[in-house]
């Protein structure tokens, strides 16, 4: 098994090795399965008497001095008995795995590799995909049993009549597993390379699709020995006088009544045990080959827990840990808002530096009302076994009727500012501290149901990808219809779906009536985001919060969205923050920039301003790289 | 700049057909283009152009329905299976996702030894020699030789995929989307990079993106795709400061510069690309064109020589003399 192994696993050999010693289910699967296999090839020496040879003066003793596990009804000694069978159980098991794991794997490779694919192979491998399916047809046991009863119950038999009912579970898995790793570009690569066809299936496919059959080796390891148990249980596996656990169970199951419990006691416990062995060796081998698992696991181990990752790791966030667990205080105690009175109060030293960064250029008090402020927001996640802070200590104030873009690349905390604008941090994620007040409101520590009304009536937000945030099976009409109604529950259906219909006329939808009797997956993505942007602004929205509007859009469906938002944002005196990465976005269709950086705000600048003379140094790195992609600048 | 063409596609056309029906995609319908040795040619188009598959049809990694694909002389859409894989290694491929075109259980090293084996290259010490070399050629630390992608960031994955293709001394590398998977900093450097390699080895790129900014930099011709259609081709610089072609208008016009004093463009298409199942009658982008007239309803433009370059729209000339587009609204309408 562990040339097998290595075969799959080259690269990460050693990596295994030093897995496997961990605690862990594979340290303790190796266990038991190396302690019943050392006992069978220790039996010759450590076994009291020979397994068939019988004491006729000894028949059914029970445990004790001379018999330690006591005899069976032929006077056959249990204990030597029970050390000796591992080599028909184990030996049976692991011949008839590694010869199914032999068909099935080239099997299911072929299969899947020229599956649908036509001509002669395509045809082969729907054809060797039907016998299986015919072969699926029969319940395993009665299969096995079948095949016994037409070779002859002998050990050679057994060995060939459990690969073939065992082949199919080695089929399917390479099957579907070759199907997904064929469609792989590095399988295109290949054939670019000049490889055949043959060449491709062995060298680049099958290899890269070994680890599923693999994992699944040990979990057909145990049923094998259950399976040859089970044949010899009926007497359609190995005969008397050969010792080996199912026979001595069955053996047993007849003198149980008469008060013989040790001849199928010791046998069972042996034969659970093996079986509880190889699963715990499947379910370490799982771990291993699935790297996220495989991480825990091994930082399960480390034992670190509770490390913080964010720079502004601070002795505060230690009571922060300890209130997220399950069970703690509700949300409105673990925050500390700040009051109203004093905006600037910095609550922690921590965040004295971040007040630090540019404010050069930025807005000048223009007179008009600020809508959103936003004091010192932190906003933490909780890991396996670590914290991120996803934002540090981020303040920033919006105008009413002012377009903000937020830039920063992936990871930055642009959309967990989105999100917690909107009150919609769920767990993992929580907001450590800090305060937004919208309107002279403030709304960290409302309830859901007090935050409701608002995001209902003052906020709109537009996300990516925005054909999932539709309901599938209900006509984007109907749709519209029921966010209208849920913000204006006076109003009628009849009236609703007027209104529903002005606002497709909004969005520019030239054929509202046919759009609004369309289901989601019949609509582009262009439109689908039009739709969206429809509800968001459905009730008039004094802020609207874009996070990616056109990500995954086309390029000219692109300017017909952003065109669209900055229309209606003109037109309703809403203010606007776009979080997004393209700096071409911010520059034509903001007015201040907000550059936010591992979840600090590291410039704040009225946008040309910013195109001009950024202030902060990741600023003017976003900008040479935007440059650099662009050429020159126009 | 005229060039020996080292490769001629001509009137190629790939249909898909659609699952229980008759009807099928009409990916690319007759493309026709040549790239001359030393030579980058841009490829554009929006998703669902066809520009994809044109790529795939050129090496043919799917068979064309119909049309000539002419290598350095040689039809490859008539030689045979075994011929064609001798010729693969001067013809080469650098695709989209760098991590997943690279073998998870190969070594930068045996990546490209296989390469190298299958073109021909027997001699292991030859290969070893050929490694290091073209490692070097792509700026990649030596020591990247006996690393697995998965050890490599996305920009060295995707020079470690350049390397591969380069190994061979192709004399055309087709790029799918090169750069789109990649971080916008390292987007610049592969840029540069293949512009670089470029000027070494002499070899040919058909560089296929959806991002203009890309292609300005890398190209030296430049064609613009619309269902399955090249709808102009001129050289970069023609192109990107004036087009012809209605969709070239507002393709460009979306091209948002990070410079806010910058004019904004003005021609918008409406609408979306519609299904490549049932096309449009007439010039295909008629329905959602500011420019449209009745003329495009009813007949298909062909692609012919206007002011120096090539066009396929029947209001060419007068967008030359500046003909207005019609308010985006109307044209939904």
């Amino acid at each position: 098994m562990g040339g097998t192994l290595a075969l799959g696993q080259r690269v990460r050999n050693s990596g295994l090795l030093r897995f496997a010693i961990r605690p862990g289910p594979m340290l303790y699967g190796l266990i038991i399965v190396g302690f019943w296999l050392l006992i069978s090839l220790l039996a010759p020496i450590i076994a009291p008497y020979s397994p068939t040879h019988p004491f006729p003066d000894a028949v059914l003793a029970p445990p004790g001095s001379r018999f330690l596990l006591g005899t069976d009804r032929d006077g056959l000694d249990i204990l030597s008995r029970l050390m000796w069978a591992p080599r028909i159980d184990l030996g049976i098991a692991v011949a008839s795995t590694v010869l199914a794991l032999c068909i099935g794997v080239p099997v299911g490779g072929f299969a899947g590799y020229f599956g649908g694919k036509g001509g002669l192979q395509g045809a082969l491998a729907t054809a060797a995909m039907r016998i299986v399916d015919v072969s699926q047809a029969f319940p395993v046991f009665v299969f096995a049993l079948a095949i016994v009863a037409v070779l002859g119950p002998r050990a050679g038999n057994l060995i060939v009549a459990m690969a073939f009912v065992n082949a199919p579970v080695f089929i399917w898995l390479t099957r579907s597993q070759v199907l997904a790793v064929r469609e792989r570009a590095f399988v295109e690569a290949a054939r670019c390379a000049g490889n055949s066809e043959v060449r491709i299936a062995f060298r680049h496919v099958l290899p890269n699709a070994l680890a599923a059959p693999l994992t699944q080796l040990s979990v057909v390891l145990g049923f094998s020995v259950l399976l040859t148990a089970g044949l010899s249980f009926i007497g359609a596996g190995v005969q008397l006088p050969t010792p080996e656990w199912g026979l001595m169970v069955s053996e047993g199951a007849s003198t149980m009544i008469t008060g013989q419990w040790w001849i199928a006691l010791f046998p069972g416990i042996a034969l659970g045990s093996a079986v509880f062995g190889f699963a715990l060796l499947g379910d370490g081998l799982r771990v291993y080959l699935d790297p996220v698992l495989r991480q825990q696991a091994v930082r399960a181990q480390i034992g670190g827990g509770g490390i913080l990752h964010s720079e502004g790791a601070d002795p505060s966030a230690l009571p922060a840990l300890v209130e997220s667990l399950p069970g703690a205080l509700p949300i409105e105690s673990r925050v500390v808002p700040v009051p109203a009175e004093n905006p600037d109060l910095e609550p922690e030293p921590a965040a004295a530096g971040h007040s630090a960064f540019a404010t050069t250029g930025a807005k000048e008090p223009t007179g008009r009302a600020s809508i959103l402020a936003i004091r010192n927001l932190r906003v933490d996640f909780y890991g396996e076994s670590d914290v991120h802070r996803a934002l540090d200590g981020v303040s920033l104030n919006i105008d009413s009727s002012e377009s903000v873009g937020v830039v920063g690349t992936t990871g930055s905390g642009k959309s967990v500012m989105a999100r917690a604008i909107m009150g919609l941090i769920q767990p993992p994620g929580h907001v450590a501290g800090g305060s937004i007040r919208f309107a002279g409101r403030e709304m960290i520590g409302l309830e859901d149901a007090q935050l409701q009304p608002l995001r209902a009536h003052d906020f709109g937000f537009i996300v990516a990808n925005p054909r999932a945030r539709l309901n599938p099976v209900l006509s984007v009409g109907a749709q519209l219809v029921n966010v209208i109604r849920a913000k204006q529950s006076s109003l009628s259906r009849k009236a609703a779906l007027q209104h529903a219909l002005d606002l497709l006329d909004m969005v520019s939808i030239a054929d509202a009536a046919r759009i609004a009797n369309s289901l989601p997956h019949e609509l582009s993505g262009g439109m689908c985001q039009r739709i969206l942007i429809a509800m968001a602004i459905s009730s008039e929205p004094k802020l609207l919060i874009a996070d990616e509007p056109t990500a995954g859009l086309d390029v000219t469906v692109q300017m017909q969205v952003l065109d669209l938002i900055k229309g209606l944002v003109d037109r309703s005196g809403a203010a606007l923050i776009l979080m997004t990465r393209d700096l071409g976005i911010v520059a034509h269709y903001t007015q201040r920039v907000v550059v936010l950086r591992e979840g600090r705000i590291v410039e704040e600048s009225e946008v040309k301003h910013f195109f001009e003379r950024p202030e902060a140094d990741h600023s003017a790195r976003l900008l040479e790289a935007a440059f650099a992609s662009v050429g020159s600048r126009g | 700049m005229k060039r020996e063409p080292v490769l001629t596609v001509d009137g190629l056309v790939k249909h898909f057909p659609v699952r229980r029906s008759s009807k099928v995609v009409h990916a690319v319908n007759s493309v026709s283009f040549t790239i001359g040795s030393g030579e980058t040619l841009g490829l554009v188009g929006e998703s669902g152009s066809g520009k994809t598959t044109v790529g795939r049809c050129i090496l043919r990694l799917i068979e064309p329905t119909s049309g000539h694909v002419v290598f350095n002389g040689t039809d490859l859409t008539t030689v045979s299976k075994s011929r064609l894989r001798k010729l693969r290694g001067s013809i080469q491929m650098v695709f989209q996702e760098p991590y997943e075109s690279l073998n998870p259980r190969f070594t930068s090293r045996a990546i490209i030894e296989e390469n190298l084996q299958l073109a021909g290259v027997a001699s292991g010490s030859e290969r070893r020699r050929r490694v290091g070399e073209v490692l070097e050629l792509v700026r990649l630390p030596a020591r990247v030789a006996n690393t697995y992608p998965h050890g490599l960031t996305g920009g060295e994955q995707q020079r470690l995929s350049i390397a591969r293709a380069l190994s061979t001394r192709p004399d055309l590398i087709v790029l799918d989307e090169p750069t789109s998977a990649l971080d916008i900093t390292v987007r610049g450097d592969i840029i540069r990079l293949l512009r670089d390699l470029q000027h070494q080895t002499g070899v040919a790129l058909l560089f296929i993106s959806h991002d203009l900014t890309a292609v300005k930099e890398i190209s030296h011709r430049v064609a613009i795709m619309y269902l399955g259609e090249i709808v102009e081709v001129a050289e970069t610089d023609d192109m990107f400061s004036r087009q012809l072609h209605p969709y070239s208008l507002a393709l460009l016009a979306s091209v948002l510069f990070p410079d806010p004093t910058g004019p904004l463009g003005r021609v918008r298409v409406a609408g979306e690309i519609p299904s490549p199942v049932d096309l449009p009658s007439g010039c295909h982008l008629h329905p959602r064109c500011p420019y449209s007239i009745e003329l495009c309803k009813e007949q298909w433009p062909p692609l012919r020589e206007v002011a120096g370059r090539r066009v396929a729209c029947h209001r060419a000339e007068d967008i030359l003399r500046g003909a207005e587009p019609r308010a985006i609204d109307e044209v939904a309408s």
